[in-house]
């Protein structure tokens, strides 16, 4: 490997093909030792923050409605996450997929049993990237309908009213995203790391 | 554990189900027999052919219903009670929701994958951007089953909170075909979880970390 060699060139007899193998080698090396740990974290505190932005998100205002002879009657509109059940199962799966990553995370220091664990948790951080993403478009959709509307259904837009709704819900929606992400390259981690253990034996 | 040595690139006959005939390396179909999915022996088939079969035939139907989906009415509107009822037509087509687009696009994004794939999955070199491409596919399809059910529920029973009013009753067979669209493609995406779950297990059972 060229950690013992340091800068020197390998020779130059496979040609080019080496040191550029080489650099590969190297480069996902350190890719693979990059802790799974932060990508976990990472991963877990995007769903969390998605959730807990979504869940806190509320906005009211009121308006008048009509006027009883010289006093107006006025009514208060409210918008919340629970107004949608897109939302809802955006809540939920986002706190699911959080409350799965600090559970991981905690207990991948504990466990003994490290390759079934390491198989088990494979598997399920795949079911739980399924879930996050189809939450996150869920929740993309009500929210891009919410935005634009839709003439063929008379469906109005609301977000010209309810502006900071719309847009702490967007920031959720996007950290969900970034969840989603986050928790796709976590799988290639893993895989890369699981695929190619007996090749590196000092690892 | 014994460890026969055989070369690399051959795989006796039922020399998948335990990991001691092969030693290194995550290559699970190269050089199996028509490994296809069932018969004898290599359930870790690093190719799955019949899963993805399935997700191809799955994906291509739900694309191609949804891509069709549309449906004309007459609506009967009275202007004035002297004047016969105005016959207006109103057409409900599935590229009128953005979901739906999204929907159509990305399952016809994961069938032309699973294509490549099936085209490519043998060589020795294709493993890693199957498994990426499979991944990405995963994600792909359950948005997008996430997206075009969303939009359903809308319009299965609208929202009142937002004033929203739902649209099936007048656009029933629309809303049917659209609702089968989504089941085929949910489908397709947990057969697509099934067979990234077993080329997980190929390479667990392939990685002898002991």
């Amino acid at each position: 490997m060229d950690l013992e060699h340091g800068s020197k060139k390998p020779p130059a007899a496979p040609a080019a093909a080496a040191p550029t193998r080489n650099k590969l080698l190297q480069l996902r090396d350190r890719l693979v030792a990059v802790q799974p740990v932060v990508l976990r974290a990472a991963a877990a505190l995007a769903a969390v923050v998605a959730a807990v932005v979504m869940a806190l998100n509320t906005q009211s205002y009121t308006a008048v409605v009509a006027i009883v002879g010289t006093r107006p009657l006025t009514q208060t509109f409210t918008a919340e996450f629970r107004d949608t059940p897109a939302f809802v199962y955006f809540v939920i799966a986002n706190a699911i997929a959080g409350a799965y990553n600090l559970v991981v995370l905690i207990i991948r220091r504990l466990t003994l049993r490290r390759r079934t664990a390491s198989l088990v948790v494979h598997m399920l951080d795949m079911v739980i990237m399924a879930l996050l993403a189809t939450g996150a478009a869920t929740a993309a959709s009500m929210a891009e309908l919410g935005k634009n509307g839709n003439l063929h259904a008379r469906w109005n837009p609301i977000c010209d009213r309810f502006g900071s709704f719309c847009s702490r819900g967007g920031i959720a929606i996007v950290s969900s995203f970034i969840g989603v992400a986050l928790m796709l390259a976590l799988n290639l981690l893993s895989a890369a790391a699981n695929a190619h253990r007996p090749n590196m034996a000092g690892q | 554990m014994e460890t026969s040595r055989v070369k690399p690139g051959f795989n006796g006959v039922g020399a998948g189900l335990d990991g001691s005939s092969r030693r290194g390396g995550y290559m699970g179909g190269v050089g199996a027999p028509a490994a296809g999915g069932g018969g004898r022996g290599a359930p870790v088939d690093a190719c799955g052919v019949a899963l993805r079969v399935f997700v191809l035939a799955a994906t291509l139907v739900s694309a191609v219903v949804m891509g069709v989906d549309r449906q004309t009415r007459t609506i009967q509107i009275t202007l004035a009670d002297t004047l016969p009822p105005l016959q207006v037509p109103v057409t409900a087509k599935w590229s009128f929701s953005s979901a739906f687009v999204y929907f159509v696009v990305a399952n016809a994004m994961v069938c032309l994958f699973s294509a490549a794939a099936l085209a490519a999955c043998r060589r020795r070199g294709a493993v890693v951007p199957v498994m990426v491409g499979d991944l990405l596919a995963l994600a792909l399809l359950f948005s997008a089953v996430g997206a075009a059910a969303e939009f359903g529920i809308l319009g299965e029973r609208g929202n009142s909170h937002v004033r929203w009013a739902k649209v099936c009753n007048v656009y029933g067979a629309f809303c049917e075909r659209a609702m089968a669209a989504v089941i085929v493609s949910l489908l397709a995406a947990f057969a697509n979880l099934v067979m990234l779950m077993l080329t997980i297990l190929a390479i667990h059972k392939h990685s002898s970390y002991y």
